[in-house]
C-alpha cells in the first residue's frame, strides 16, 4: 500500500513536470505568433494583445507547476506515512479494499475508484488496450473517409460493430448494437430532425 | 408576476416539453447511476438534439437532466462503493455501508428523498435571489462585464480542486482555443492556419462532444483489466414508510444540508460537489447521535441526509450567477449558456426584462423537475441492478455513434468531426495528467465576452485604464475576484484536509475493528 501510493506519488510529479513544460513550450510559442498580428496603431496591439497575454500566463502556470509538484509531494508522503503508522497498529492488518480514498496528488477521491470501476469491465492487459484505442481512432477515420461512398447506415454499422467487437463482446451483441445504433440514429436524424445524412450507395431511403 | 407564470406555464404544458423532460429525465437517470459517466458527459451528448429544439424544451432537457444524474450517482455509491459522479464521493462509504448491512433500500431512499428536498430549497432560492441580482446588474457596463466574466474565470480555478495550477492551464488553453477565428477589433485571422471554416472559430458543441464524450470512451478502451464486482441485490418494496420516516427524522439535517448546498451552489464555481463535501462534514461534526454499535446505521443516514440534500440544492443554486450575469457557475451551466447563445438568448440581466417568459419557464422546470425526480428515482432504485448490467462496451458503441452523429449535425461537415476528435483527445490526454476539464469549458465560453467586453471599454476610453478600476460596481467586483482567488488555496486546503481526515479515520475504524 505504501510503496504502491509513493509509487504514484512521483509518478504525478513526473506527470506535473511534463505538463508544466508543454505549457511553458506552447507559451513560447503562442507569443510571437500573437506579436506578428497586426496593430491597432503604434504601440497598441489589437488581435494579438489576449493570445500574447494567454501565452504569458501559460508560462508562468507552467512554471509555478513545476515549483509546487515537487513541493507537494514531499507533504503527500508525510500523511503516506501517518497511515501506514495507523495500518501498523492494527493488529491484523487492514482488510483489502477499505483503505479509503487515499489518493496521489491532485486527483479528487473519486477518480481512481471510478477507473477502477471502468476497468472492471471492458479492460484489457498489455497491448490489446492500445489495439482497442487503435480501433476506435481508425474506426472514426475510417468513417469519415468512407460515409460518403457506403453511406451512412452500412458505415456506421460497421464502426459500432468493430468497437463492441473490439471490447470482447459476443459478435451477435455487437452486431446487433451496430444493426441498431445505426438505423436508430438514422431514424431520429434523418427523418425526425431533417439532417441529411450521406446515402452512399444506399440510396432511395 | 402572476401572468409571467400563465404564459411560461403554457410553454412547458407543450407536449413536446413535456416528451423531452421525460425522456431526458430517464437518459440523466441512467447515464448518472453508471459509474464513470457523469452529468456532463449526459449533456454533452445531449447538446446536439437541443440543437433542433425551441429553447424552454432544450433548457428543460438540460435541467432535468442535470438534476436527475446527480441524484442517480448516488446509487453505485451504494451498491457498488463507487460514486457515479464526483458529488456523491462525499458519502459513497455510509451509503456502501448501509447496503452491506442489509439497509441499502432505506439509505437510496433517503437519500433520494432528500435530494428531492434539497433541490426543490435550490430552485426556491433560485426564483428570490437571482431577479435580485439580476437588478443590480442592470447597472453593467462594458468595464463591469468584464469583471464579471473575469469572476467566472477565477471560479474555473476554484472548481479545479487541489489542482489550481493545472486549472489555470486548463483555463488557459480554453482561452486559447477562443481565439481561434476571426478577432473582434480589425477582423484579423488567428490560429486558422489557412482554413476558411475556422473563420467562424471552433464549435462549442463539437469540443464539448469531444471532451466529454470521446475522451471517456478513449479512456474506458485503453484501461487496464481489474476486478469486476459482484451487484448486491436492493429490495426496493417497502421501504417507503422507513424511508418517509427516516427522513422525519432527520429533518433539521435536510435543512441544514439544503441551506449549504444553496449557498455554496450559488458562488461561482463552487458547485454541487464541494457543497456535498461540506455538508458532510458540517452533519457529521454536529451530530447528537452518540457514537456506538447499534447507532453507527443511524449517523449514515443522518449523514446522508445532509449531504445528499446539499449536492441537489447546489445543482439549481448553481443557476444564480447563470441567470443573474450570464457567467456560468461550472460545467453543466457553462454548457447550457453556450446552448443559450446558439438560441439567441442572451443570459444575464435582459432575461430579466424583455424574456421574463423563458426566465419564469427555467423556474417552472426546476420545481417540476425535482418533483418528477421523486417517482422516477424509486423507480430506478427497483431497476438499478438491471442498468449497472447494461454491458459497457454496447455503451461504447453507442456513445461514439452518437457522439458522430452530433458533431456532423452540427453543420453537416467533417470538419467537426474532426474537431472532435482533436478534443476527445486533449480531454483524454489531460484526464491522464489530471488536470480539470471544467476550466476549459469555461474559458471557450466566457473568451469571447471578455476579450469583447475588454477591447470596447478601452476603445472607448482611448485606453484609459483607470476605468476598470474606479468604478464602483467595478471595485465591488474586483473585490470577489480578489476574494475568490484568495479563497481558491483555502478551499483546496480545506478540502484536502477533510478527505485526507476521512481517509485516516477509514483506516483507523478498519483497524480497530479487525
Amino acid at each position: 500500500m505504501t510503496s504502491s501510493g509513493t509509487a504514484s506519488a512521483t509518478g504525478a510529479v513526473r506527470g506535473n513536470l511534463v505538463i508544466a513544460a508543454a505549457s511553458v513550450v506552447v507559451g513560447v510559442v503562442v507569443i510571437p505568433y500573437g506579436a506578428s498580428m497586426p496593430y491597432i496603431r503604434e504601440g497598441i496591439p489589437g488581435p494579438g494583445l489576449f493570445p500574447m497575454m494567454i501565452g504569458g500566463l501559460l508560462i508562468l502556470f507552467g512554471i509555478l507547476l513545476a515549483l509546487t509538484s515537487l513541493h507537494g509531494a514531499r507533504r503527500e508522503r508525510r500523511h503516506l506515512a501517518e497511515l501506514a503508522a495507523v495500518h501498523a497498529d492494527g493488529t491484523t492488518g487492514p482488510e483489502p479494499g477499505i483503505d479509503g480514498p487515499t489518493v496521489a496528488d491532485d486527483l479528487p477521491a473519486s477518480e481512481p475508484q471510478t477507473a477502477a470501476a471502468l476497468a472492471s469491465d471492458i479492460g484489457s492487459d498489455g497491448i490489446r488496450r492500445w489495439i482497442n484505442g487503435a480501433v476506435l481512432m481508425g474506426g472514426i477515420i475510417f468513417y469519415v473517409l468512407f460515409a460518403e461512398i457506403l453511406g451512412f447506415p452500412l458505415t456506421m454499422a460497421l464502426l459500432v460493430f468493430a468497437i463492441v467487437w473490439s471490447l470482447r463482446a459476443k459478435w451477435w451483441v455487437a452486431l446487433a448494437t451496430g444493426v441498431c445504433a445505426s438505423l436508430g440514429l438514422w431514424a431520429m436524424f434523418e427523418l425526425a430532425l431533417m439532417v441529411q445524412l450521406p446515402d452512399g450507395i444506399l440510396k432511395g431511403f | 408576476m402572476i401572468e409571467n407564470f400563465g404564459s411560461a406555464l403554457v410553454l412547458i404544458a407543450d407536449p413536446t416539453t413535456i416528451l423531452v423532460v421525460v425522456l431526458a429525465g430517464v437518459f440523466g437517470l441512467v447515464i448518472g447511476s453508471l459509474p464513470g459517466m457523469t452529468a456532463t458527459l449526459a449533456v454533452a451528448l445531449l447538446v446536439p438534439f437541443t440543437f433542433f429544439l425551441d429553447p424552454v424544451p432544450a433548457i428543460a432537457a438540460i435541467i432535468t437532466m442535470s438534476a436527475m444524474a446527480i441524484f442517480a450517482g448516488d446509487i453505485p455509491s451504494a451498491l457498488l462503493r463507487i460514486p457515479g459522479t464526483p458529488s456523491s464521493a462525499a458519502y459513497t462509504e455510509d451509503a456502501f455501508a448501509l447496503t452491506r448491512n442489509g439497509k441499502g433500500a432505506l439509505g437510496l431512499g433517503v437519500s433520494l428523498v432528500s435530494s428531492v428536498i434539497g433541490g426543490l430549497f435550490g430552485s426556491v432560492m433560485l426564483i428570490f435571489v437571482s431577479p435580485i441580482l439580476g437588478e443590480f446588474a442592470l447597472r453593467f457596463t462594458s468595464y463591469e462585464y468584464f469583471w464579471v466574466a473575469v469572476l467566472g474565470l477565477t471560479a474555473a480555478v476554484i472548481v479545479s480542486k487541489g489542482a489550481q495550477l493545472k486549472g489555470g492551464i486548463a483555463l488557459m488553453a480554453g482561452l486559447l482555443v477562443s481565439t481561434v477565428g476571426l478577432d473582434v477589433t480589425l477582423g484579423h485571422p488567428r490560429f486558422t492556419f489557412g482554413e476558411e471554416q475556422l473563420y467562424r472559430g471552433v464549435d462549442f458543441i463539437a469540443a464539448m462532444i469531444g471532451l466529454f464524450g470521446l475522451s471517456e470512451v478513449l479512456r474506458a478502451v485503453t484501461s487496464k483489466k481489474g476486478q469486476s464486482l459482484p451487484i448486491p441485490k436492493v429490495d426496493g418494496a417497502g421501504a417507503l414508510r422507513p424511508t418517509f420516516s427516516a427522513v422525519w427524522r432527520n429533518k433539521g439535517r435536510v435543512g441544514s444540508g439544503s441551506l449549504i448546498g444553496g449557498i455554496v451552489g450559488a458562488l461561482p464555481g463552487a458547485g454541487a460537489d464541494i457543497a456535498a463535501w461540506i455538508a458532510y462534514a458540517f452533519t457529521r461534526a454536529t451530530s447528537r447521535i452518540r457514537p456506538g454499535k447499534d447507532s453507527a446505521d443511524d449517523r449514515r443516514v443522518e449523514a446522508i441526509s445532509g449531504a445528499s440534500s446539499a449536492n441537489n440544492a447546489g445543482v439549481a443554486s448553481a443557476y444564480v450567477p447563470t441567470l443573474a450575469f450570464g457567467i456560468p457557475g461550472d460545467t453543466i451551466t457553462a454548457i447550457l449558456v453556450g446552448v443559450l447563445l446558439v438560441k439567441g438568448i442572451t443570459p444575464g440581466p435582459d432575461l430579466f426584462l424583455y424574456q421574463t417568459d423563458t426566465l419564469y419557464a427555467v423556474y417552472i422546470i426546476f420545481i417540476v423537475a425535482n418533483l418528477l425526480l421523486l417517482p422516477l428515482g424509486f423507480l430506478l432504485i427497483r431497476v438499478s441492478g438491471f442498468v449497472l448490467r447494461i454491458p459497457r462496451s454496447v455503451l461504447m458503441g453507442l456513445i461514439v455513434s452518437i457522439s458522430i452523429c452530433g458533431a456532423f449535425a452540427i453543420n453537416n461537415g467533417y470538419l467537426e468531426v474532426g474537431l472532435m476528435v482533436v478534443f476527445g483527445i486533449l480531454g483524454y490526454l489531460f484526464e491522464k495528467g489530471g488536470i480539470p476539464l471544467a476550466p476549459v469549458v469555461l474559458g471557450i465560453v466566457l473568451g469571447p465576452i471578455i476579450e469583447r467586453t475588454f477591447m470596447q471599454s478601452v476603445i472607448k476610453t482611448n485606453w484609459n485604464l483607470a476605468e476598470f478600476f474606479t468604478r464602483p460596481i467595478s471595485a465591488v467586483l474586483i473585490v470577489m475576484v480578489v476574494l475568490a482567488i484568495a479563497s481558491a488555496p483555502l478551499m483546496s486546503w480545506l478540502g484536502k484536509r477533510a478527505e485526507r481526515a476521512t481517509a485516516l479515520k477509514a483506516a483507523q475504524d478498519s483497524a480497530g475493528r479487525s
